[in-house]
């Protein structure tokens, strides 16, 4: 065991870390604003379009994010005879597929506040948009933060598996320093831990912020 | 829609045997994965809250370790770490059931140690006084109870299981996925596999999705 193969390349893998971190913070920021337009909807939207979203979750949550992944990655240049680079189809595929599941704790989140409080908002002359913007969110926000730490985790751990459409994020380019080096036991060990201590501390920062907070998120 | 005249769907029905097999290897893993990931899981959850901390720190790492890391990285760990590093030496389907359990097992013992947690202390205080000795306790009163609101989790735990025993196909596991992606290679016919494999998870997948709604509906618990 000798942990200088990852110390003598750690700006090869440093590169594939900033992917990592590059690819998993912009599919946070879309999924967010997915999660939000289509929680938002299902929650408060009409019928139809509400429906609409509904379609979008379910399909979404039952289909692998491995095949999603590929499906973007193969098809639109088969159908259009255009497709995004592998780094652009990573973060698309992250989007969709941790937009759906961000969407579901947003619907949970708002309609979890109770009814009581939108009423009494609106007997004392709020409009609905105030009452949802004032009253609703800023409660709900606080409760969503654990589970939304949870699922930004996820974000970071599936974008490992871009590297199948051999997106250069920091799973790649262990095993691309594996081929070359031949010590798998060392580059994967190191990568796996840098990995678990991004997400663990990721979760860990979010549940101390929600337990100072969580007083104001309770009705 | 010129590309649509391209397609030839008959490779789906002209593979469907591989398909199907494909699909039991994917179901079988993911039963056997959640039978271990329930024993593992609980084990672990109940060291976390046996109150002793030799016991509760090392199962806390455990978990929190397991539920940090990337599955895929796992995945590759026990495939192809494991044999240059040591002379464990496992059949693809082994490191897959391998690394699907250990994490599994980090995600259902979350959810147990949440389920033993919520219920109040008062009953297990009620049952202390009336003469049960603690572990009578656990399982008379605490566990009864437990389980049933462990239930709904443990379905969202399955679903997402079953969609991501794709990533073993990546390890050489005749999953569905390995086997759709063995037909494109062989075909070529790389948009009709993709958007039939899409469909295949769909058509399994909703109605678990829809069951597990329904559990968390039905054995909502309130006080």
């Amino acid at each position: 065991m000798n942990f200088d193969v990852v110390l003598d390349n750690r700006d090869f893998l440093l590169d594939g870390l900033r992917v990592t971190v590059f690819i998993s913070a912009l599919a946070i920021v879309i999924s967010l604003a997915i999660g939000l337009l289509v929680g938002g909807v299902r929650a408060y939207g009409p019928r139809p379009l509400a429906a609409v979203a509904a379609v979008y979750v379910d399909v979404v949550r039952s289909i692998p994010f491995l095949v999603i992944l590929m499906w973007l990655f193969f098809a639109p240049p088969i159908m259009l005879g255009v497709g995004l680079s592998p780094l652009w189809t990573a973060v698309a595929a992250l989007a969709v597929h941790e937009g759906a599941y961000f969407a579901e704790i947003f619907r949970a989140g708002l309609l979890s506040v109770r009814a009581g409080q939108t009423q009494a908002g609106l007997a004392m002359g709020m409009t609905k948009m105030l009452v949802i913007r004032r009253i609703v969110v800023p409660q709900a926000t606080i409760r969503m933060l654990p589970p939304l730490a949870t699922y930004c985790g996820a974000i970071v751990q599936k974008s490992a598996v871009t590297s199948v459409i051999a997106v250069e994020e920091m799973t790649r380019q262990a095993q691309l320093l594996t081929s070359v080096t031949y010590r798998p036991f060392e580059i994967f060990t190191s990568v796996m831990v840098v990995y678990a201590v991004i997400v663990y501390s990721l979760i860990w920062a979010v549940e101390a912020v929600y337990k100072r907070l969580a007083p104001r998120g309770a009705s | 829609m010129n590309f649509l005249d391209n397609l030839d769907w008959s490779v789906i029905p002209s593979n469907a045997d591989l398909l199907w097999s494909g699909v039991q290897l994917t179901v079988v893993l993911t039963f056997v994965t959640m039978i271990l990931s329930i024993i593992f899981g609980t084990v672990l959850a109940v060291l976390r809250v046996c109150g002793y901390r030799v016991l509760s720190w090392p199962s806390a790492f455990v978990v929190n370790f397991f539920r940090s890391v990337p599955l895929l990285l796992l995945l590759f760990w026990v495939f192809y770490v494991l044999p240059a590093t040591t002379d464990i030496r496992l059949s693809p389907f082994l490191a897959a059931l391998v690394g699907l359990s250990a994490c599994g097992s980090a995600y259902v013992a979350e959810v147990i140690r949440a389920g033993i947690l919520s219920i109040r202390k008062g009953q297990r205080e009620a049952a202390l006084a009336l003469g049960m000795t603690r572990s009578k306790a656990f399982l008379r009163i605490t566990m009864p109870q437990a389980v049933r609101r462990v239930i709904p989790p443990l379905a969202t735990i399955w679903v997402s299981l079953f969609k991501d025993t794709s990533l073993v196909s990546t390890i050489g596991v005749a999953d569905l996925s390995h086997a759709a992606l063995s037909v494109r290679a062989q075909t070529f016919r790389v948009f009709e596999i993709l958007t039939a494999l899409a469909v295949i998870y769909l058509l399994l997948a909703y109605p678990q999705a829809k069951l597990t709604d329904w559990l968390h509906r039905r054995l909502r618990v309130e006080e």
